[in-house]
This record gives structure tokens, sequence and C-alpha cells, in this order.
């Protein structure tokens, strides 16, 4: 029983404008179709967005009724432009939030169009978990456990750019690329981050967690990130904090989105060093 | 102590760029320069306070999105002026003689 939580983009770089007339599409790596599921349910467990200067309405359809309520529009979402105050950093709205969460089926596909003003740059990111994704079987930590593990914190810096396309994925970066304190024979949980900078969505991936993303936004509606992945795990009472390797942290790969071109965030990465993997299933 | 009226207030935008360095497989350091962030000031009297951020990107887009516009309106009104502007008349032509082949047809 491979369990999996997952994170996926959709954007598009510049809209043409107007009453739902642009569809978003997958950032390179991700996907909008739920994968297939051998048993066991998903649900799409967080969900936010961006515009990069004006008002924006989402409407989120699927394949089925379980999951949105009709084809014509699912589930619409506001994105308030300019969250923060600021016209040139906004940040993501929270679109999706614990405890609600919406039940996603096998081999469905999500549907996601915009009404926005032309030339916008919209972006919308979010997590969905599998109890049963073949071909993965993820580290992911309770918070219980990585306490009774914990030998220390650390707090590293690592400094991922957003790509020069609006909304895509900049180039991926080590974890270990810009700071080295890491030590090999510990297993780190990741519990959050810090940023300087709004970003839309930070992405974490990693071959433990079947090179699958993870991750989360930066910005005003989310200030409390360096708690990112630890008040998940409270609010779902289940295994959501993300842990790897000492040893493997030149494969832990750190990218950032954001509705703007080369934002520079500067994620401090927030770890609990533990003695032993202190994920579900490593011990 | 009496209410004071600040008149010289202004603003200022400055733009801080950053270095972006990346070491290599090969061990070789590469460097980007990236637009950074643009800080603007609210300058009152002369002193100097930190009003918003913006993202130097977004300030170079605006920038550039500005002057294609400005360039695009120049060459428009180029263009009209030159439609616009008053012909030269045309050198009169003179009508040739009628042939007397033609004159024998029409009479």
């Amino acid at each position: 029983m491979p369990r999996a939580v997952v994170l996926n983009t959709a954007s598009k770089a510049s809209t043409t404008g107007g009453t739902f007339a642009d569809t978003l599409t997958a950032n390179n790596l991700d996907s909008l179709s739920v994968p297939s599921l051998q048993s066991g349910q998903g649900k799409i467990i967080r969900m936010w967005g961006i515009d990069s200067a004006s008002v924006c309405e989402l409407s989120l359809t699927s394949n089925r009724p379980d999951t949105t309520h009709d084809p014509q529009f699912g589930i619409r979402f506001n994105i308030p432009p300019n969250l923060g105050g600021s016209a040139g950093t906004p940040a993501a709205a929270p679109l999706l939030e614990p405890p609600n969460s919406i039940p996603i089926f096998s081999g469905d596909t999500l549907t996601m169009t915009v009404t926005s003003t032309a030339a916008d740059a919209v972006v919308v990111s979010w997590l969905s978990e599998y109890q049963d994704l073949p071909g993965v079987s993820a580290k992911f930590a309770t918070l219980d456990r990585v306490q009774s593990l914990r030998t220390s914190d650390i707090g590293v810096r690592v400094i991922p750019v957003a790509s020069g396309t609006k909304g895509a994925y900049g180039t991926a970066r080590a974890i270990n690329a810009d700071d080295t304190r890491w030590t090999g024979s510990r297993y780190y949980a990741l519990v959050g981050f810090t940023v300087q900078i709004p970003v839309t969505t930070v992405s974490f991936r990693y071959s433990g967690w079947g090179n699958q993303r993870y991750g989360c936004p930066a910005g005003v509606p989310f200030l409390n990130t360096s708690n990112f992945f630890l008040d998940m795990a409270a609010k779902y009472n289940e295994p959501l904090i993300p842990c790897f390797s000492g040893f493997d942290v030149g494969n832990v790969l750190v990218e950032v989105a954001d509705d703007g071109t080369s934002t520079s965030p500067k994620v401090d990465v927030l770890c609990i060093e533990c003695s032993a993997d202190p994920s579900v299933g490593g011990y | 102590m009496s209410n004071r009226t600040f008149t010289d207030v202004k603003l200022v935008a400055e733009q801080v760029p950053e270095t972006h360095r990346t070491l290599e497989n090969d061990r070789t350091i590469t460097t980007v320069e990236l637009p950074g962030m643009v800080t603007v000031y609210l300058v009152i009297d002369g002193g100097r306070l930190p009003f918003t951020q913006l993202r130097g990107a977004d300030v170079l887009e605006a920038i550039d999105r500005a002057g294609a516009q400005q360039k695009a309106a120049q060459e428009a009104q180029q263009q009209q002026t030159a439609t616009t502007a008053p012909q030269q008349p045309a050198p009169e032509q003179q009508q040739p003689p009628a042939t007397p082949a033609l004159e024998q047809q029409q009479g």
C-alpha cells in the first residue's frame, strides 16, 4: 500500500482574457490527470492560486460529479489580486484548505479554466494524497515519531530561482547546493521553510518520495511556512512530514514557480534532524 | 509643537540586482545576474523612507512595455502624418491632338 502526497501545478504565462477563456496547462513533470490507482482513494488536500495583476476566477471541473458538481463550472474559486498590498509582489490566495478536501478518482482529468485580464499570468498549485500509488512509497512521518527521534534542528539556505517564463518552474537546485551542513548518517524531517520574497509555489522533489513533488506556497496568507508540513500533519492527523536521508541531500531538489519571472525567494529550509528514519514504514 | 507641513515630497526607486552563483558539477561557478528587487522610497524633505518593494523583473517588463507602446504610437503618428500631408499636384497632362483617322471615324 504505497502512500504518496504529490504537488502539481498548472499555469498560463499570458492569458488572452475573457470569461473562462483560458485553460491552464500542467507545468513540466506535473499533470492534471489523476494517476492510475490500484486501490484506495485519492483526494486534493490543499490548493492555492495567483493572478499576477488582476482579479481572477478559476473554474475546476472533473470527469465525474463525485469530484466537482457539474461539467459547466464545477467549483468556482475567486483569486483576489495583489494579496499583501504590493502590486509587484502578490502572494497566492488559499483556495482549498484543511480540513476540507475533494475526492479524486483513478484516471480522471481535472480541467482548470480562468476568467482573467489579458496578459496576466495565472498559476494554480495543489497537493493530492493517494492511499495507494503504485511505484511510490513516499517517506512521510508523523510529528510524534519525528520528535521521538530528534537529535537537533537545522535551518539551511537554498537559493532556487523561478523560470524566465511566468508560472513555470525554474532550474532545480539541490538542497545542499548553497549550504552543506548536512550529516550523512542522519535523517531529516522537513517541517517547513521561510522566504525573503513571496513566491507562488516552492517544490521539493526527492527519489524517496517517488520523485514526486511536494511543496507549499509562501506569501502573506501563508506567513507561517516554517511549520507548514508539520501543521498539515497535525490538521489531517496523518504522516505528512516529508523525510530524507542525509546521504541523499544531493537528490533533494528545490524548485520555485511564480507569477513573475526570475523570482529569487531565497529559501531557508527548516528541518528536524533525526537519529533514525522517522518515516512510516521506515522503522 | 505646531503642526508641520512637508512640501518637498517625492518618490524615488532604486533597483538592487542579484548575482546568483551556481557551483556546477565540474567545479566551475556559473554567475547569472538577476533583476532582483526595486525598492520605492518616499523622500520627505530629503529623508528616505522605504515605501514598497517591487520585483525587478516586473518593473523592467513594465518599462519595456511602455517603451514599445510609445514607439508604436510614434510610428502610427508618423504614418498618419505622411498620409494626410498635402500631395503635390500632378503636372497637367496635355491632350494629344486628335488623329485624323479618329476624326474620320467620329465624323
